[in-house]
């Protein structure tokens, strides 16, 4: 099973393929996908036309899509920043629960109007889940140590404590689940009045569009691809990796942060024991679809929505089961991570050293 | 206070413990040897826990179960392989995949089994000295009165390090994860060796997930798993990568575990009386609470981490220095 | 601990099957509010009342069922499925679909399908889908919302749940009959109410007939922990428990009880397989007892909202078959013992700290043990 060729790191990526590639990932998962559906008796064309036109068409679907897709762009972000300077913030889900338990608190302690309680909220979310990423940002930035794994357990940790609090101090007086009480009117996302859609997209748009002028119209924004690019050059160019890999992955976690609250202020109300909606794991694939510009995740995590609501109504209108869903979306990323291969390096015999060539997510002796 | 009989079980609910941390952490550890992190350990487990349990409600053949795990597991790592060694894809959004798709798919394929259960890998003592070794008091139940599985998870302790540090393919894998480039001139086949290490891997976690169904629980349960893929992930930090070290962490990771049930049985509030109680019974309630505990392995590790970077002298991680890096082959 | 975080899928998992055991009934809010009767073998509140509004006499009707977790062998959602397949093989008029794994964020959108796809009755089986199904009854009057183990009702949309601490206490009388340590173990979930509920049921059932039986608790703080559960009973197995009972979705508990050759006793459906001859028997709940009177009141034009709190008398809750191994006169006491709760000569809570509490106190704030239990109830 050994794959012994030689490959060189395309200095440019086609334009045909920058674009064809997702999509050629997708109708290829989509095609094995096919295949799991027709053995379970379901008619694959009926299937995908329910999961994507229907859901694309009527208002039901885009205003569901849009609200699956608020939280998925906040956590996209979170992981997209990051990998701008070759970090992994694969923890955005327990930065999402920390926001999420700040943001709730806040809603429920602070007696304010809406429009000042909502952005209080907000704010608190995104400072919580900073300051749970900036440990593991710390320790990489002054040791180097490795953040996919520091950011990950800090994940378990969030989810024990999300837990904790709200089967105890946060649980809801004279309830006998665990939950906290339900956040007031003023502490809950409105609906776009005359479309109905959810509020928490403008606000989701909004930074997409800020970090989109962060990385490509600033000096900081310069820095962050330079380091990402070349951290080594970057430093003897004058850069400060420890100020850019702090300030990334903390920007990261309140994007994280905002997830959270979004998702309890605008779709769930109050915060729940076993709230795990596993949004921080599918915006790794979203940020690895979107990594070419914050304008492609909100793109990217628009698609993952429609997969959600398209795959639930494949559930309620052909009974198709819910574990199909699941293995659809791993089959679309299975996909997604081997065409990036295909987009990156050219296959080929030629016998050339390219010095250029380096291997993304090379990392300098010492690292790690 | 509590006697012998608590220590005893708590001794033999922390054995109990560790074992599928050991298997798993294992072949965690010599995948990361070999530079390939795999983040799909809770995926492998829960389809070595699987694919084990239905051959063995199929044949009634508990070995042949744990072979079928041992592929499957071996299986579902060559996925990770393929993609991260010779697609240079990013190993931890692959790993992440890989526990994506293990869940779907047990979750799925494991439904109709949930309510059976199987006559699995019976509680041995060893032949000759086992009756002997069986009389230890408090320890000797807990680890002479076992199953195959647990048996073979400490033997295999000193086989990984006998293997990494005594063997030339053990060496040649350890050089691939600490600099595949020079390794590749001295002739190691990097791209062999980094399949090898990811593929035993998996196998390891394969059997991990059989011992759940087929020697501890003897039962299928969807995410029966609960979590500990990833606290083999962490042990394989906490140890620093040594295999020594892997027993070590998972016996404290499997005292935490069962502490959180046995210290249900004690009351560690301070009396009236004791000074400061009023201050230190609610810190001791929530250092106690069973919740919090569960975070004790992720923290322990960080602590590991941390104080190992900061205190030591050359601020070696001894993580294995091509960690996470894909390599290709640009001379030839 | 559920540390499943990874998935949307395993979050579900560890929240699913067991749901429904986060109910309540009514303290809180809730426009109307079941029976606070105390006495709790008169079982439930107001019976169908009269008001319709929809589906006049002899249409068909078109229900469907939304689960939390996937719907495996045993568990909180194999019951109510397995219900869903009785009332569906039973009427000619009735259509049924259902919906698993569909988190409480989800429920609104999938409502929503269900309703545009022309169902006229929702069946919400866990407590997370209780915000958003009261929120949703007002927007569609036509549709009839049942809401399982919460405390909100509307016009269009009643709430049912079964006692199942009923079915714990005659449990709890085998138990006491079988044990010769006079010590019984329970490993358990989470220390709520609806859990204590059900241990405190179980326990009484034990001392009615053994006064002398003690019994300690374990709890995991999982749902699903396969590995934990069997730490837990082999722990109670070893201080001397003779009997386990299980409140976890995993047959670990049973299967573990029996290799430690201690009887096994479970919850929601059958796990006599995992217990083999050691099996005692389980808790169950017939859902079919509520949905087909409903469903029927429904097809006649006859449904109203309603809080449906009902228990053995009513038969939506009872115990499954016998383990091979339970003596006759084990079973006939408990026989006997079932007639009088139904009867009204014996109540769970006589002679407790609870006895003559309301029912929403039942369901809401118990938080201690009743005597004869070793500890107290952990603090969260």
């Amino acid at each position: 099973m050994q794959v012994d060729v030689d490959l060189e790191a395309r200095t440019e990526v086609p334009r045909w393929m920058a674009y064809g590639t997702p999509v050629f990932t997708v109708l290829a998962a989509l095609s094995v996908s096919a295949v799991a559906l027709a053995a379970l008796d379901v008619d694959p064309i009926a299937a995908y036309e329910i999961m994507f036109v229907q859901t694309l068409t009527t208002e039901f679907g885009l205003t569901e899509t849009i609200a699956k897709g608020v939280p998925l762009i906040f956590t996209g972000l979170a992981v997209y920043l990051p990998l701008k300077a070759q970090l992994w913030n694969i923890g955005a889900e327990g930065q999402l629960f920390i926001g999420a338990v700040a943001g709730t608190w806040i809603g429920l302690n602070v007696s304010l109007p809406i429009f000042a309680l909502l952005p209080l909220m907000f704010v608190g979310a995104g400072v919580a889940g900073a300051l749970w990423v900036a440990i593991p940002a710390w320790l990489r930035a002054k040791w180097g140590i490795n953040e996919i794994i520091t950011t990950l357990l800090f994940t378990f940790v969030a989810a024990d404590l999300k837990n904790y609090v709200v089967r105890g101090p946060m649980q809801a007086p004279g309830a006998n689940f665990p939950q906290t009480a339900q956040l007031p009117a003023a502490g809950q996302l409105p609906v776009i009045p005359g479309i109905g859609f959810p509020s928490g997209i403008v606000i989701a748009v909004v930074f997409v569009a800020l970090t989109y002028l962060l990385v490509n119209h600033t000096r900081l924004g310069y820095e962050i691809t330079f380091i990402g690019a070349n951290d080594r050059a970057a430093e003897q160019a004058g850069m400060s990796t420890y100020r850019i890999y702090l300030f990334v992955l903390m920007v990261g976690g309140a994007f994280a942060g905002f997830a959270g609250i979004s998702e309890i202020s605008g779709v769930q109300t109050r915060l729940r024991a076993f709230f795990a909606p596993g949004y921080g794991f599918t915006a790794i694939p979203i940020a690895l679809l979107g990594r070419n510009g914050a304008f492609r995740v909100l793109l990217a995590a628009l698609f993952f929505a429609v997969i959600f609501v398209g795959g639930s109504s494949l559930q309620t209108l052909l009974s198709v089961p819910a574990a199909i869903v699941d293995i659809i979306q791993a089959l679309i990323i299975l996909f997604l991570i081997t065409a990036e291969f295909f987009k990156r390096y050219r296959v080929s015999l030629s016998l050339e050293r390219d010095p250029g060539a380096e291997p993304r997510g090379k990392r300098p002796e010492g690292e790690i | 206070m509590p006697g012998a009989g608590f220590f005893a079980g708590l001794a033999n609910a922390t054995v109990n413990a560790s074992t599928v941390l050991i298997l798993a952490g294992l072949g965690e550890l010599i995948s990361e040897r070999a530079g390939v992190l795999n983040l799909g350990v809770e995926g492998m487990m829960l389809v070595g826990a699987l694919t084990g349990f239905i051959t063995t409600v199929i044949t009634g053949n508990y070995w042949l179960g744990l072979g079928v795990a041992i592929l499957a597991g071996g299986a579902m790592s060559l996925i990770h392989a393929f993609l991260c060694i010779s697609l240079n894809s990013d190993q931890a959004v692959s790993g992440i995949m890989l526990t994506l798709l293990g869940t779907g798919l047990t979750t799925f394929f494991g439904n109709s089994y949930s309510g059976n259960s199987v006559s699995g890998f019976p509680e041995r003592t060893l032949p000759i000295v086992g009756d002997l070794l069986v009389e230890i008091p408090i320890l000797g139940p807990a680890l002479f009165q076992s199953t195959v599985t647990d048996y073979a998870a400490l033997l295999l302790v000193p086989v990984v390090w006998l293997f990494l540090y005594r063997t030339n393919i053990g060496l040649e894998l350890i050089s691939v994860g600490e600099d595949p480039e020079t390794a590749d001139t001295m002739g190691v086949d990097v791209f062999k060796m980094r399949y090898l290490a990811v593929i035993i891997g998996g196998a390891l976690a394969g059997a991990a997930g059989a011992h759940l169904s087929l020697a501890f629980n003897q039962i299928w349960s969807a995410s029966m798993t609960a979590g500990r893929g990833w606290i083999a992930v962490a042990l394989v930090i906490f140890a620093r990568w040594r295999p020594e070290r892997i027993l070590l962490g998972a016996y404290l990771f499997g005292l935490f575990n069962a502490l959180q049930l046995y210290s249900q049985a004690l009351d560690f509030s301070l009396g009236a009386g004791t000074p400061l109680a009023g201050v230190l019974n609610p810190v001791i309630d929530f250092v106690m609470n069973p919740t919090i505990m569960s975070t004790y392995p992720y923290l322990a590790t960080l602590l590991v981490l941390v104080i190992t970077v900061i205190r030591a002298e050359n601020r070696e991680l001894a993580q294995p220095s091509a960690l996470v890096q894909s390599y290709s082959r640009e001379t030839d | 601990m559920s540390k499943q975080i990874l998935t949307r899928r395993d979050a579900l998992k560890a929240a699913g099957g067991t749901a429904g055991i986060l109910g309540l009934a009514g303290c809180s809010g809730g426009s109307s509010e079941g029976s606070s009767d105390s006495t709790e073998t008169s079982g439930s509140t107001e019976t169908a009342g009269s008001t319709a509004t929809t589906s006049s006499s002899g249409e068909e009707v078109n229900a469907a069922f939304i689960y939390q977790a996937e719907v495996g062998d045993v568990g909180w959602d194999r019951a109510h499925e397995d219900a869903r397949q009785i009332v569906t093989e039973e009427y000619d008029w009735l259509n049924t679909e259902f919906s698993e794994a569909v988190a409480p964020g989800d429920v609104q959108r999938v409502i929503e399908q269900y309703i545009s796809s022309g169902m006229d009755v929702i069946f919400g089986t866990t407590f997370g889908y209780m915000d958003p199904m009261a929120n949703m009854a007002p927007d569609y009057p036509d549709t009839i919302f049942e809401h399982c183990s919460g405390f909100r009702t509307e016009e269009n949309m009643g709430r049912y749940y079964g006692r199942l601490y009923q079915a714990r206490y005659l449990c709890g009388v085998a138990a006491g009959l079988l044990t010769e340590s006079n010590q019984l173990g329970y490993v358990a979930a989470f220390p709520i109410p609806e859990l204590i509920r059900q241990i405190n049921a179980f326990v009484e059932g034990a001392r009615s007939v053994n006064p002398d039986v003690t019994a300690e608790i374990r709890w995991t703080n999982a749902w699903v922990d396969p590995p934990a559960v069997t730490q837990a009973v082999n722990a109670l197995t070893s201080n001397g428990a003779d009997v386990i009972n299980n409140h976890q979705t995993t047959t670990a508990a049973t299967q573990t009880a029996a290799e430690n050759e201690a009887w096994a006793f479970t919850y929601t459906t059958s796990m006599a397989e995992a217990g083999g001859d050691y099996y005692g028997n389980s808790a169950v709940f017939n859902w079919e007892e509520f949905y087909g009177p409903t469903l029927e009141a429904i097809h006649e034009g006859a449904w109203g909202s309603d809080a449906y709190w009902d228990g053995l008398d009513a038969g939506v809750v009872g115990l499954g078959d016998w383990g091979p191994q339970i003596p006759d006169d084990v079973i006939s006491e408990v026989e006997t013992v079932q007639e009088e709760l139904v009867s009204g000569d014996r109540t769970v809570w006589q002679d407790t700290q609870f006895e003559g509490e309301s029912d929403s106190f039942l369901f809401s704030e118990m938080q201690s043990y009743v005597e004869g239990i070793n500890g107290e109830v952990p603090s969260s």
